[in-house]
Formats: structure tokens, C-alpha cells, sequence
């Protein structure tokens, strides 16, 4: 199997207060072409800001982030724009993720007018055929985002982000602003386009039972590192860090509260 | 027991000019006991958050509430006055309080306005309820601007708030939503704890199934401004009789092995609800019948802590 995306040693750190806060904390991975790689950890751990990383929407600090064998730090800007028409990331709110005033062909259009020499009625056509792809017809192209549903603007996310085939979709907790209804179907999409195209995700959630339904590889963060990756199935079935047993066990619908546990919070308040 | 929420056929229109546009709550009849947490479950849309405010006599402008709501024995007026001994939590604890006033100003509002104690005394039973929702340094809490606590500590701040009423009834809209899962624990673990303490009723409104079996004790299924199922929360996980609620569970992702297709219900909740005839979920059954179009079904029993509204139920 060959990798679609290798991160080596990435550091990201920010300002903060005259001092230096480390949002991610030498952090390396590897992701197969053709499998999807799952990333959990609680808000403020440097889920999504690695993944900006690995797009280079930020400029690391230090580290690679190596993407079909290309380094794209090394990248001047033109180039990296193309190899980056090779990647596609969806956004958590899919409403505010599209513009409010452009009709949802507009917005779909917009990546292929980037990268591709697409007009008139070939890119009309090409729309339409990205619509279909995730359950829309080609009547909603006419429309403004807030006359669709959450889960409809959310497969417009996904169209857009495919519109230039990419290889690599980054996936930001995508269905963390849906119903389970809806979560059920945006889930079975992603499956079935990851099937029908080989597409490879990096998929960032919260959600365990997300991730676990989807992923064939799971890395823990906390703090900007990875505190256990490996296959998903025996970090789920025997997880060996402290930290990822806690998570476990305080997802939601794994059992009763244990009143005894509350009294370990009452004094050291953890939150 | 005693009941400390009873609701009967409660409706809540939304009236444009005098006409009726909608009606997103159709005829929801709800108890809640003392010390008891009811859960309320449905996808957004389904009238989950609107019963909660037209409990507190709280509902947004335009609306109107029609039935009877009686809490811990006394009835709401019809006039939208915030009932007695009722509370509610928010589901976003950072934009639930206001940001340029510190939280001990703004939990001490509760008490000169409920309670008739004045700023200067209140500060101890302000502090001695921040502690009791397991805040450290309350001290510094009472002192603090929301921007200055985290996310966790905002909703335990909220639930203090919420307790300074004495409250008989607290309704909870989604109150972890908005939070990490071990924080979310946390907070789950705290509002068992306090209902066994102080005894009062829960109204947990969540669109999380998970949430509502972990912590509830019964559960109302909500459908288009209506119950379409409801009873004990081992009756109705275990053996759920509504198909709309065998779809929820079967949406969810738990149990189920990669590649294995999730069942996902089709179709959305219906907007507008004035023209319905029949079962409003028909159209997004997978068994629905000729009568179902004919006849909008009554919650019947269907064992000894469950009831379902389904038509078909005895087929299923």
C-alpha cells in the first residue's frame, strides 16, 4: 500500500500572552491510500489545526507534511495550489461554511472555477453530476443555502469539496451538527463515495462511535500530542492509555453516570 | 408520587396577524414526579425545546400556548408569567449569560428578584451554591466575567443559578450539547446527584439517545409536536414499538461494524403542520398503510410502562 499523506514531527505553536502555546506537539502520522484515519480528542487538543497543517492552510513551525510523496512546505505558492486541488476538506457547519448569498451551483461551481478551464455547459453539467453524486438534483442548484437543510447544505460541503476529485478528503466533524437521522445518511455517503472512488479521509470527530464506525486506523490527541494510535478495532476493544479509557467511558449511552466518580471532580474540578 | 409537571394537551400555535401559521406543539400530555428525570428525544423540529419554554410560561413572541400546565400543584396562568418553582438551563452556557456583568452579579439578580434578598446579604448562598455544583474557588468564580471560566464551569455556574430558585422543576434544553463528552459526564453525574439531594423533578431535553439512556428514568418520544412514544427508558430502548423510534436507534452509529449500512430514516420532520391529516410520520415509514393517511393514532398502552401511537404497532 502506498501513503497518501505523511506528517513528520509536526510543531505548531502560537503567541500567547508574551509566551508560546503549542497547539500541536511533534506530531507524525501515516495514512494509507484508500483507508480512512480517525482523529479523536476533546475540543483544544489540535484536532483541526493539525489538519490545517496537513492541508498547509497554516504554515507549520516545524516538521513535514508530506502529501503523494511531495513535501509542501517546499512548495512555492502556485504549485501548492495545484497539488492541493488533490485534497478537499468538510467543514463542521455546513450552513456557515457556504455563502449565504450564493445559489448552491454557484458555490459548487466555485473550486472548479479555481482549478480546472471548465465553461458554460460542460461545467454545467459537471455541477449537476456533483450533485448527484451526493443525493441532490440538479433543481437545488438554483437555490440559496438557507432553503435547504442542514444535512442538504452538508452534502453540498461534500460536493464541493470532491469537485476536483481529489485523492484526500479531510473530514472536520462532519455530521457534529446533525440529528442522527440525518448523521445516518451523511455517514452511509461517505462510506458509499469512499467505496465508489478509493478516496482516502482523514477524519477528525469527538464522537467515538463516528469514528469507530469509519475508521480503519485511530490516533488519540490530548494536548497537541497523540497519546495511542493504532487499528481502530484494538484501540476501541482495548484501549491502553488513561486518557483514551476516559473517553471511552464518558461517551455518551456506555452505561450509568457512577455517582461515586463525582466526588473526584467536586475537589479538583477538572474542567 | 407527586407530580411536580403536568401537562395537559398542550398546544403552541404561531399566529401571524391573528391567523394561525403553524402548530408546532399538537396535544402533548406529560408528568413529571418528583425526583424523577423525564427525557425528551426527536430530531430538531419536532417541538422538543417549545414544550420546555411553554412550561415556563417563556414562549417567543407570536406564539401561543393552548391546554393546561400545572406546576408542582399550581396552575400557569394563561398570561405568559414565569412559573414559581421551576428553572431552566440553556443549552450554550456562553452566550446563556451576559458578558459584561460578572456571574455573582448576575446569580445575585436571581435572588433580589426571586427571592427577595438583597445583593449584599445573598452573596453566602450564592457561594454556598457554587460550591454545591462542585465549582473550586467559588470565590473567584463570584468575582469572574463569563469570558474568564470555561465551557464545563459556565454550566455548572448555570445550574447554581438555577438552583438559587428553590426550583421543584428544572428543565434541561440539550445542556451538554455544547460540550466536551468528559465534561459532559461530569455535568450528567452532577444533576443525578442534585435530584437525589434536593428532590426535585428533571425535564432533560436531548436529541442525544445515548444522554437519555445513561441518565433518564423515563422517556417521551417526540414527533411532529407530538408523543408517539413513551414510557420507562428500559421499556422503550429495549424494546422500541414506534417505527420512528426503532428508526432513531437504528440511526445510530454504536454496535455497528464498518462497512455495515446504518439505517437512516428518509426524509425530513414535516415544517408546517396545520394542513396534516393522518400519521404525521407516514411519509417516512417504512410500514405505513392506507389508514395511516385516514387516521392520526392515540397513544394507546401497549405493556405496563409503555405506550406507543402507531397503527401498526400490533404488526410490527
Amino acid at each position: 500500500m502506498t501513503s497518501v499523506l505523511t506528517l513528520e514531527n509536526i510543531v505548531k505553536t502560537f503567541p500567547h500572552h508574551r509566551r508560546v502555546f503549542t497547539a500541536v506537539d511533534d506530531v507524525s502520522l501515516n495514512i494509507q491510500e484508500g483507508t480512512v484515519y480517525g482523529l479523536v480528542g476533546e475540543s483544544g487538543s489540535g484536532k483541526s489545526t493539525l489538519a490545517r497543517c496537513a492541508m498547509q492552510l497554516m504554515r507549520t513551525t516545524s516538521g513535514r507534511a508530506i502529501f503523494e510523496g511531495q513535501d509542501l512546505g517546499m512548495l512555492a505558492p502556485k504549485a501548492l495550489r495545484t497539488v492541493r486541488s488533490r485534497m478537499g476538506i468538510v467543514l463542521q457547519n455546513p450552513v456557515a461554511a457556504l455563502n449565504p448569498r450564493m445559489t448552491i451551483g454557484a458555490s459548487v461551481a466555485e473550486p472548479l472555477r479555481t482549478h480546472t478551464s471548465l465553461k458554460g455547459q460542460p461545467l454545467q453539467a459537471r455541477i449537476n453530476t456533483l450533485l448527484d453524486e451526493v443525493g441532490l438534483g440538479a433543481e437545488h442548484a438554483h437555490r440559496l443555502p438557507h432553503q435547504l437543510s442542514g444535512g442538504q447544505c452538508q452534502r453540498v460541503g461534500i460536493a464541493r469539496a470532491l469537485a476536483t476529485s481529489p485523492r484526500l478528503l479531510i473530514l472536520d466533524e462532519p455530521t457534529s451538527a446533525l440529528d442522527v437521522s440525518v448523521q445516518a445518511q451523511i455517514l452511509n455517503l461517505l462510506q458509499d463515495l469512499q467505496q465508489q472512488k478509493g478516496l482516502t479521509y482523514l477524519l477528525i470527530s469527538h464522537d467515538l462511535d463516528v469514528v469507530r464506525y469509519l475508521s480503519d486506523e485511530v490516533a488519540v490527541m490530548k494536548a497537541g500530542k497523540i497519546v495511542e494510535s493504532g487499528p481502530a478495532e484494538q484501540i476501541f476493544a482495548n484501549p491502553r492509555h488513561d486518557y483514551t479509557r476516559k473517553l471511552l467511558e464518558a461517551a455518551p449511552g456506555h452505561g450509568q453516570p457512577d455517582i461515586a466518580d463525582s466526588h473526584t471532580f467536586n475537589t479538583q474540578g477538572s474542567d | 408520587m407527586t407530580h411536580v409537571l403536568s401537562i395537559r394537551d398542550l398546544n403552541v400555535e404561531f399566529t401571524d396577524r391573528g391567523k394561525v401559521t403553524n402548530r408546532p406543539v399538537r396535544g402533548i400530555d406529560l408528568d413529571v414526579s418528583a425526583g424523577e428525570i423525564l427525557g425528551l428525544v426527536g430530531e430538531t423540529g419536532c417541538g422538543k425545546s417549545l414544550t420546555g419554554l411553554a412550561a415556563l410560561g417563556i414562549l417567543p413572541r407570536g406564539a401561543r400556548r393552548t391546554g393546561q400546565v400545572t406546576i408542582s400543584n399550581d396552575p400557569l396562568g394563561a398570561a405568559s408569567e414565569p412559573g414559581g418553582s421551576v428553572a431552566i438551563v440553556f443549552q450554550n452556557p456562553g452566550t446563556a449569560f451576559n458578558p459584561v456583568f460578572t456571574l455573582g452579579r448576575q446569580l445575585s439578580d436571581v435572588l433580589t428578584r426571586h427571592r427577595q434578598i438583597s445583593r449584599s446579604e445573598g452573596k453566602a448562598e450564592i457561594i454556598r451554591h457554587l460550591t454545591l455544583v462542585g465549582l473550586p474557588d467559588p470565590e473567584r468564580v463570584y468575582r469572574s466575567y463569563p469570558h474568564q471560566l470555561s465551557g464545563g464551569m459556565l454550566q455548572r455556574a448555570m445550574i447554581a443559578m438555577a438552583l438559587l430558585r428553590q426550583p421543584r422543576l428544572l428543565i434541561l434544553d440539550e445542556p451538554t450539547t455544547a460540550l466536551d463528552v468528559t465534561v459532559a459526564r461530569q455535568i450528567l453525574v452532577l444533576i443525578d446527584e442534585l435530584r437525589h439531594k434536593f428532590g426535585f423533578g428533571v425535564l432533560l431535553i436531548s436529541h442525544n439517545l445515548g444522554i437519555i439512556r445513561d441518565v433518564c428514568d423515563r422517556v417521551a418520544v417526540l414527533y411532529a409536536g407530538r408523543v408517539i412514544e413513551t414510557g420507562t427508558v428500559e421499556a422503550v430502548m429495549n424494546n422500541p414499538r414506534h417505527p420512528y423510534t426503532r428508526g432513531l436507534l437504528g440511526a445510530l452509529p454504536a454496535g455497528r461494524t464498518h462497512g455495515q449500512r446504518l439505517n437512516a430514516i428518509p426524509g425530513t420532520v414535516p415544517g408546517n403542520l396545520l394542513s396534516l391529516t393522518g400519521c404525521a410520520f407516514r411519509n417516512r415509514c417504512l410500514h405505513a398503510v392506507t389508514d395511516c393517511s385516514l387516521t392520526d393514532p392515540l397513544l394507546t398502552e401497549t405493556g405496563p410502562h409503555q405506550a406507543v401511537a402507531c397503527l401498526q404497532e400490533a404488526e410490527l
